[in-house]
């Protein structure tokens, strides 16, 4: 299954957005997760199931003004 | 000491994280201004190498107040994910809202910005909007539920100073005095923050003023002096104009050199 992280391509071997975040997030820094444009709670990780071609964001923290 | 939304803090100066030499610089910046409020981003980062750790550790040996922004969101849909998505990773409800509406000057969408207001409220959201200062919008923001308003002294990153002296004059005293007032972007020197403290402004909200001055660090002091003298100027009451010169030494007694001329 293939769907776009930060609008790169990725390939995943489970439809489980937990994988996807085992596999990407490196470190201590928060992080917060949309898919297609849809803010996901921290707390409904377990329950998503990404489809084919889905858009993943994994926000960061960022300077900012 | 002052109150900004649920929060007793001393300084009046809300800084920037962003536009700094170095980041080390950034934290020696923001120490000497003595501000207690950093406004903050999120960015997609390459989460694989730990993007946005590195700032993440700097805000953690800071140990400030965060006032997360919705910077680039052009719709309310963008405003409001941004504002969801920062609440949960800066873990704080404040939330500075630009909905931009004008990519030349980078100017607020008013109605945009009005009806993210309303639905972040309503999700429980502290929203600071970063809003023109059109009276009639600033009145519809604070009835739609905004403690505090953060009028523009003039665009984004310009630091033209308080284009508008007179509309920032009208719209202070138009708000309710329990309304929170913060002139927000524009601010290019320490004068023009003392300026709008004079003013009745609550506080000024900077980044580029101190980030792209030629030393940062004494400018984040320069600032802060400027905002505890703007203050206290307004504290004090600033004595009202007058057309006429009126000499402030006594006439009586003047010497008779004087008075045979």
């Amino acid at each position: 299954m293939k769907v776009l992280v930060n609008d790169k391509a990725h390939q995943l071997s489970s439809n489980k957005l937990t994988e996807l975040i085992n596999d990407l997030v490196k470190g201590d820094a928060p992080f917060a997760i949309a898919v297609n444009a849809q803010f996901i709670p921290r707390s409904n990780y377990d329950t998503i199931e990404l489809q084919d071609g889905d858009s993943v964001e994994i926000l960061s923290p960022m300077q900012g003004g | 000491m002052w109150t900004l939304a649920d929060k007793t803090i001393k300084s009046r100066l809300l800084i920037g994280t962003a536009l700094y030499p170095s980041p080390q610089i950034m934290v020696d910046a923001i120490n000497a201004s003595g501000a207690e409020v950093l406004t903050v981003s999120l960015r997609r980062q390459n989460p694989e190498q730990g993007g946005g750790q590195e700032f993440w550790n700097y805000l953690k040996e800071l140990n400030l107040n965060i006032l997360p922004n919705t910077a680039g969101c052009h719709s309310v849909k963008e405003a409001v994910t941004t504002a969801q998505m920062a609440r949960e990773l800066f873990n704080t409800n404040w939330l500075k809202l630009e909905v931009i509406g004008d990519d030349y000057n980078l100017q607020p969408d008013p109605f945009a910005l009005l009806e993210a207001s309303k639905e972040l409220i309503a999700q429980g959201f502290e929203v600071f909007p970063y809003c023109t200062d059109d009276l009639v919008l600033c009145e519809k923001l604070v009835e739609a539920g905004c403690r505090i308003l953060m009028p523009w002294g003039a665009p984004i990153g310009t630091g033209r100073g308080l284009t508008d002296p007179y509309a920032l004059k009208v719209l202070r005293a138009r708000m309710p005095k329990d309304i929170t007032m913060i002139v927000d972007a524009g601010i290019g020197s320490p004068s023009h923050a003392v300026q709008a403290l004079e003013m009745g402004y609550d506080g000024v909200l900077l980044n580029t003023a101190v980030a792209k001055a030629a030393d940062p660090i004494v400018m984040a002091r320069a600032f802060k002096h400027a905002l505890e003298a703007g203050r206290l100027g307004y504290e004090a009451g600033v004595m009202p104009e007058k057309d006429l010169a009126a000499p402030s030494t006594p006439t009586l007694g003047t010497p008779f050199w004087h008075q045979n001329k």
